[in-house]
């Protein structure tokens, strides 16, 4: 036996994630251990899961360093990280807002760990704040990918139920199943906003409503664009909507540089044909730019410039020592925040339980089985 | 097909004209009795080899084997009853194709079912996100029960090494066999050539592949482990119980040993009258 097992971490419906050590190297790693039941076998999404993960080395991806598969379970060895994005933001933020700098880090490191998927023909397809894992050295890392696939040889079958709703891309809302890595930069535009301001962009209760929101804020789509979008994938339906002014983006997310205005605009395009990719993001003046660079204060929060493969045992990069050595920030919540705050936890706890390494709620796995006749 | 006014094509989620011909061609042949037979020809040759008996089958004629009627009818029944696709038969092709420097069938019994079962179930989950479930592909397949199904996947996973990627150039290795097979004018000669030195060709996407298996785990008899783990906040006891191949694939030495990926055994089905598993 190879690895100690530790105190429980998380549990969703899906799986209950230990912290454990390594007899052999004595390294902490996370322990993500699923059920398995007889009538299910191999759950298709752990399936997906490992045969991903095994192949996406990245610093910015959570590292698969093993798997144990027996008859009643199936353990999956992480690299282990301190928490997710969504624990990050409640204990570091500011009512969940992170400052700047670290919204920068965080934002580059979660598109450059997204644009790897991508290179490598990969969708997360649940890119969120809990499955996001930050460590202690700073390094964002994408986690779960019990949702995602691989994309590229057409011998696949792709379902519309996917992404948490908060997350969804508008054309998966709409009901397409020839979504592409454009839905994964919608997600990133919704967190990148979640780390600016502290509170989710679009908190819709179901699929319309979520559309609702979201028009709400960047406004109803002009017909052309609805008609190019049903063009491009035959099989979403569009209905009769308000006809919603667009809001300036800064009134959403006050707190957001004009770089950062402009990078969200570009992330949250109705049309995905128009989203720019996640490797465009990263050379955005939002990233590169003299105006942005200018607050940082000497030696601190750059965009991290990684290597990889990432050089495991160095020392972490000097950048990001700021943002963890300062203590925790409380402020009191207003009683609105608050209230806000019990909602969306409501929502999200099952999905939170599993603290990033994917504790998968319930309806994912129920959603994707189908009875045979 | 559907995807012809969409930018993007349903399957690949890219823009179709980046597609080989070939692949397009390929991935939208009819499910039909020669591809069933081709397939059955691909499991055959693969178990032949796996069992050590390379060379009987290699010069076989274009009459086909009538050992295999039984296993034909079986595959033709389960392709039909999950109703499977081509594009997952053609994956799980792939998968056979890869296994077959991994794979040592010691107990020829069921083996044909057994390596073409797990090919295809694994190729259905990890290409579809609409999936069976193993109690629903266990009444597909009339004989094997769920937990055997559970047990083919897990061996069947074990021997792939979770590598399930695949690649256009995997599923275009079968391309030339398949339409020989399927032109009327050439004459019936499709001998089955097993693409397993190509396995991983260059198009594979990913930079790295780890190639370092590790062992085989040696299968517990398949009696669950008793789950005294939940009460106590201890190792689990399958870590307690797993032999040394969960060293941490770094670590494992990559020697060619011969105890590697070795399917020691196979469930049968509850029907069948038990016969020690371990060999």
């Amino acid at each position: 036996m190879n690895y100690v097992q530790l105190e429980k971490l998380g549990e969703g419906t899906y799986a209950t994630v230990y912290k454990g050590r390594s007899r052999t190297t004595n390294e902490i790693v996370a322990l993500k251990e699923i059920h398995l039941d007889a009538e299910e076998g191999t759950p298709s999404t752990a399936i997906r899961e490992i045969s991903l993960m095994k192949e996406l080395k990245h610093v910015n991806i959570v590292r698969l360093h093993d798997v144990i598969h027996t008859e009643t379970k199936l353990v999956l060895i992480f690299e282990y990280c301190e928490q997710d994005l969504k624990k990050y933001m409640d204990q570091h933020g500011e009512r969940g807002a992170l400052d700047p700098n670290t919204v920068r880090s965080f934002m580059y490191q979660l598109l450059k760990g997204t644009a790897f998927c991508h290179e490598n023909q990969v969708l997360h397809r649940d890119l969120k704040p809990q499955n996001l894992l930050i460590n202690r050295k700073g390094e964002l890392k994408l986690g779960d990918f019990g949702l995602a696939r691989a994309f590229g040889v057409p011998v696949n079958t792709f379902s519309n139920e996917v992404v948490t709703l908060w997350y969804r891309a508008p054309d998966v809302l709409l009901g397409s199943r020839t979504y592409s890595t454009s839905i994964d930069v919608w997600s990133c535009g919704c967190i990148f906003a979640e780390m600016i301001s502290g509170l989710p962009l679009f908190r819709g209760r179901d699929n319309n409503d979520q559309l609702l929101h979201i028009m709400r804020i960047i406004g109803t789509p002009s017909q052309q664009t609805f008609d190019k979008m049903a063009k491009d994938s035959p099989e979403i339906q569009i209905k009769q909507f308000p006809r919603y002014p667009k809001q300036d983006l800064r009134q959403a997310v006050p707190k957001a540089s004009p770089h950062a205005i402009d990078l969200l605009e570009r992330l949250l395009k109705f049309d995905p044909a128009e989203r720019i990719s996640a490797a465009e993001a990263l050379s955005h003046p939002y990233f590169t730019s003299a105006a942005s660079n200018n607050t940082f204060t000497v030696g601190s929060m750059a965009p991290p410039a990684f290597t990889f493969p990432h050089p495991h045992g160095l020392p972490p990069p000097q950048q990001q020592q700021q943002a963890f050595s300062r203590p925790p920030n409380f402020i009191a919540n207003p009683v609105a925040v608050h209230q806000l705050h019990a909602a969306q936890q409501q929502q999200q706890a099952q999905a939170a339980m599993g603290g990033g390494y994917g504790g998968v709620p319930m309806h994912y796995n129920t959603s994707f089985g189908h009875n045979p006749r | 097909m559907s995807s012809r006014s969409s930018p993007v094509h349903h399957a690949s989620l890219v823009d179709p004209s980046i597609h080989s011909p070939a692949l397009l061609q390929l991935v939208n042949v009819k499910l039909s009795k020669q591809i069933i037979d081709y397939a059955v020809d691909c499991v055959a040759d693969t178990v032949d080899f796996a069992m050590g008996r390379t060379f009987h089958p290699r010069g076989r004629t274009p009459s086909r084997r009538p050992e295999l009627s039984k296993f034909t009818t079986f595959a033709t029944n389960v392709l039909a009853r999950a109703e499977v696709t081509t594009p997952v038969l053609l994956s799980a092709l792939v998968y056979i194709d890869r296994a077959r420097p991994h794979l040592h069938i010691a107990l020829e019994e069921w083996a044909l079912e057994r390596v073409f079962l797990g090919a295809l179930i694994i190729a259905s989950k990890n290409l579809n996100d609409s999936t069976l479930k193993n109690v629903h592909w266990a009444l597909c397949t009339g004989v094997f029960g769920k937990r055997d199904v559970g047990r083919i996947e897990r061996e069947f996973l074990d021997v792939l090494d979770w590598e399930l990627n695949i690649s256009e150039a995997d599923i275009l290795s079968h391309h030339a066999n398949i339409t020989a097979i399927l032109t009327p004018s050439s004459p019936r000669r499709h001998v089955y050539v097993p693409h397993s030195s190509s396995r991983h060709p260059p198009l594979s996407h990913q930079q790295v592949r780890n190639h370092n298996r590790t062992s085989c785990p040696e299968l517990e008899p398949s009696s669950p482990m008793s789950s005294d783990g939940t009460s106590s906040p201890q190792t689990p006891s399958t870590l307690n119980n797993s032999p040394k191949s969960f060293i941490p694939t770094k670590s494992s030495v990559a020697s060619d040993s011969g105890l590697r990926d070795i399917i020691r055994s196979f469930p049968l089905p509850s029907h069948h009258p038990q016969i020690p598993i371990r060999v």
